[in-house]
């Protein structure tokens, strides 16, 4: 399933999109820390281990607060977006 | 000491949240006309230089003072204007090439950047670091060390 | 006075004369200033039912206490008036660097009435104000009157002046001030155009004095720390601007394409702030006293849109991006340079345009009034139009009058995306329910800014809201709506409550004025200016049945995307909210609310609706 990064994120990973194979947003998550190392988990999560409040990660556009969060199931042909904290108006 | 104000102008934002700061902590209102220094805004040429006293070694401001009013501060190594000395004849305004010294209309006198006795408020509240209080004998090792590190990327890409 | 200078110019420009009042520091303590300030003098003095281009309504501009100190982001001025665009009160909000610049020469607020005989600017100078003929700069940009004023009056002055389509007339006109800001929405330019009055220049060597410079310092050096701490305002907002967010709103479905036909744009990757500063992103800028430097300094360095200036921000990105299905950085850009130049709101102008489109499309519209085919996805139409809007010329003249009055003409208003008449910005209330109840409830019509509950329903600040859900959302955009009204009145900008609150505003209104507000005092301030909105708006005419949406966003569910299937729960929404607001069931204000804000204004109409 398809990983859509932005913002921030790409300075990291010179990349918005990457492939990666989980089953549940926590595995992708930490497939991701394998691909990018230490640099992304140190802008991920903060020091308990928690993605950092101000992250908001979506499955097919909805927040995962609203699903099951990290526990959170993927299939096939998923869309996960990291969004750093940023805003607008 | 040896600390000096370095200006960094490229990572002004033109805020002139500086000249705020300044004029609150010298005249308790705010007012970039009193303010020690200023940013210069060229909007069309995208160009933003915060223009501030450079404390010279040998200061025209002191060099011209008819009355002995303008002094060097041991401690922080500042140039200043004794305000019981200074007679306002306002040569030092004429003097200097940077424009530092700023007139003072309640007194009739003038008055220039102090440093802040050592903890320029300016430096303090600048967000990008476009205002820097900062060793000297360091200053120029530092800023080599920036120009390389820009330099790397670009480099390594090319040398393949 | 402390924080407010104490002083308000009043310029009646039919006579050419003025006149210096002092500012009631009653009047100022209970509407703090700028948009609070402005809206209270203009509902005290101009009659509800006036024309908007009448002489007899007025125009002012008004900063806040906070506006030239070094409060966080202390920039901000509201240009006050009855909007020709929507017949409501509008208090249009703009940077750079005019506002502070109006008080160190000595006014808190500009009154201005009547009409001048002939083309007149503004020179107001350490407490002086003279009224100059402008004839020379009549159909000149914003840009070139800047240049030209400069020259005329002072290097070091800031300018805040219309374009050719304030001069004519053009619906949705604005005030551009220091040539790359903007008093944007309403159609505030089109009330100066009205008044042949073409700029205000101001230049000041005066200071603002603060009751408490200590304690100022204090509550200033903490608010500083908050906003350095907090990654929006720190490192999201200065890297990338409000374009950061289109990646965003469309990843949540939301952003609308197309004239609101569905809420994901294939293309927007490709307008999106990561792109901008890859392509045409030259620098960050703030504007005065602002540590954020949300402003993009930008370039298109060669091609047909070539150009320099600054933006596009979020909101153009869509109106002349997605909402037209146009997909080019350029051609966005140089559409949004125009806007600048030519003096108009590029909101208005690209939901007008994607509107008319759609009448096109759907052979409402006929050819030989188009001129040219008019099709979604075309960066040289846009392009064309966008300099064409600003002289009235050709097409231009008809997407001057704004989405609303195009498709009525046209038969079909219900294609317009607008709420009274003002177009909606970037985000599609289907997906984000609660931001759908504060554009029905908005008192300037369709807007975002007034009550930007998007920052919890999508960026989870200050926390996670889901945006599906009608639940409590009457409540938050309540919430939303005063804090709002008190950061708007104090001369901050909106963009500091991502990082502070009320309490680090209260804290430096304090300090700043002498005057003791607590955040309970300033949110009662907001509620109170919410409030006169509302009733001059009723005695305007303004009834509940305004309080709605475009059929669109009631009853034709989205297409796709994470919200797919869903409309604005509206009638789920908007009854709590009259009632948590203390009106009755029409949405009017009740006596005892009056009462309780300490509003005792009366429509000055001899037809007041105003029970």
């Amino acid at each position: 399933m398809e990983v859509q990064l932005f913002s921030l994120l790409r300075r990291l990973t010179k990349t918005g999109t990457v492939e990666v194979q989980a089953g549940t947003v926590k595995e992708a998550l930490a497939a991701l820390v394998e691909r990018f190392g230490p640099a992304l988990a140190a802008e991920l999560f903060d020091a308990s281990g928690e993605v950092k409040p101000l992250y908001n990660l979506l499955l097919n556009g909805r927040n995962i607060a609203y699903l099951s969060g990290l526990d959170t199931p993927l299939a096939e042909g998923d869309t996960l977006t990291i969004i750093p904290p940023a805003a607008g108006g | 000491m040896g600390k000096y104000l370095k200006v960094n102008h490229e990572k002004c934002t033109a805020c002139r949240r500086c000249e705020l700061v300044c004029s609150l902590k010298r005249s308790g209102e705010f007012n970039p006309a009193k303010a020690c220094l200023s940013v210069a805004t060229f909007l069309d040429d995208d160009f933003y230089f915060p223009v501030t006293c450079q404390h010279c070694e040998e200061p025209l401001c002191q060099k011209v003072c008819p009355a002995g009013a303008v002094v060097r501060n041991e401690v922080t190594g500042a140039v200043e204007i004794d305000q019981d000395r200074c007679i306002g004849c306002k040569m030092c305004i004429m003097a200097c090439p940077f424009g530092a010294p700023v007139s003072v209309p309640e007194t009739g006198k003038v008055t220039k950047c102090d440093l802040c006795q050592g903890e320029p408020e300016c430096v303090s509240f600048c967000q990008w670091g476009a205002l820097e209080y900062v060793e000297a004998d360091r200053a120029a090792v530092a800023k080599r060390r920036e120009v390389a590190r820009r330099l790397m990327d670009v480099l390594r890409e090319v040398a393949g | 006075m402390y924080g407010w200078i104490g002083k308000i110019g009043r310029v009646d420009l039919s006579r050419g004369i003025v006149t210096v009042e002092d500012l009631d520091p009653m009047v100022a303590r209970e509407y703090v200033g700028a948009r609070g300030l402005g809206t209270k003098l203009f509902c005290d003095e101009v009659d509800p039912q006036v024309d908007p281009y009448a002489p007899e309504n007025k125009l002012i501009f008004a900063t806040g206490p906070l506006t030239g100190t070094a409060a966080i982001s202390g920039a901000r001025y509201n240009v006050v008036t009855k909007s020709p665009l929507t017949g409501a009160v509008a208090a249009s909000n703009s940077g750079g660097y005019f506002g502070p610049e109006l008080k160190f020469a000595g006014f808190d607020a500009l009154i201005i009435e009547g009409k001048a005989p002939s083309p007149v600017y503004l020179w107001v100078e350490n407490g002086r104000i003279e009224v100059r003929p402008a004839g020379h700069l009549w159909g000149k940009t914003t840009h070139e009157t800047e240049d030209i004023l400069h020259a005329e009056t002072d290097p070091e002055a800031k300018i805040a002046s219309i374009g050719p389509a304030g001069e004519s007339l053009v619906k949705f006109a604005c005030v551009v001030n220091d040539k790359h800001r903007g008093a944007g929405r309403s159609g505030v330019g089109a009330v100066m155009g009205s008044k042949n009055l073409k700029a205000v220049a101001a230049r000041g060597t005066g200071g603002i004095k603060v009751a408490d410079p200590a304690g100022f310092r204090e509550a200033m050096r903490d608010a500083f720390e908050k906003t350095k701490a907090h990654p929006v305002t720190s490192t999201g907002l200065p890297t990338y601007g409000t374009a950061v967010l289109v990646n965003i709103i469309n990843a949540h479905g939301i952003f609308p394409t197309r004239n609101f036909q569905t809420g994901v744009f294939p293309g927007a990757e490709r307008i999106s702030g990561e792109a901008m500063a890859e392509r045409t992103l030259v620098r960050k800028k703030a504007c005065f006293a602002c540590p954020i430097a949300c402003g993009r300094v930008t370039r298109v360095k060669s091609g047909k849109y070539q150009g320099a200036g600054e933006g596009p921000e979020y909101e153009p990105l869509f109106s002349l991006g997605s909402d037209c299905g146009v997909d080019d950085l350029e051609a966005v850009t140089k559409a949004n340079y125009y806007a600048n130049e030519l003096g108009y709101d590029p909101i208005s102008f690209g939901a007008t345009l994607a509107c008319a489109i759609e009448l096109y499309e759907r052979g409402y519209l006929p050819k030989d009034d188009a001129g040219v085919p008019l099709r979604w996805g075309d960066g040289d139409l846009l392009v064309e139009m966008a300099r064409k809007v600003g002289y009235r010329e050709g097409f231009g003249d008809f997407l001057a009058e704004g989405s609303y009055r195009l498709a009525e003409k046209y038969g079909h208003p219900e294609l317009s995306m607008s709420t009274k008449k003002q177009e909606y910005p970037a985000y599609d209330p289907r997906g984000a329910q609660a931001i759908g109840l504060n554009y029905a409830t908005s008192n300037r019509g369709g807007c975002h800014v007034r009550g930007y509950t998007i920052s919890p329903e999508i960026l989870g600040v200050p926390e996670k809201l889901d945006p599906l859900t009608t639940e409590n959302k009457a409540a938050w955009d309540k919430a939303f709506q005063d804090v709002t009204a008190l950061v708007d009145s104090s001369g901050m900008c909106l963009f500091t409550t991502f990082a502070l609150g009320a309490p680090e505003v209260a804290a430096m209104l304090a300090a700043a004025t002498g005057v003791a507000y607590t955040v309970e005092s300033g949110l009662l301030a907001g509620e109170r200016i919410w409030n006169l909105e509302r009733l001059f708006n009723l005695a305007a005419g303004f009834t509940a049945a305004d309080d709605t949406l475009a059929p669109r966003l009631l009853a034709e569910a989205l297409p796709e995307g994470p919200a797919k299937g869903k409309v604005v729960g509206l009638a789920e929404m908007l009854p709590e909210y009259y009632r948590l607001r203390g009106w009755d069931a029409e949405g009017v204000p009740t006596p005892e609310t009056l009462e309780r804000l300490g509003i005792t204004w009366k429509s000055s109409s001899s037809r007041s609706s105003v029970a």
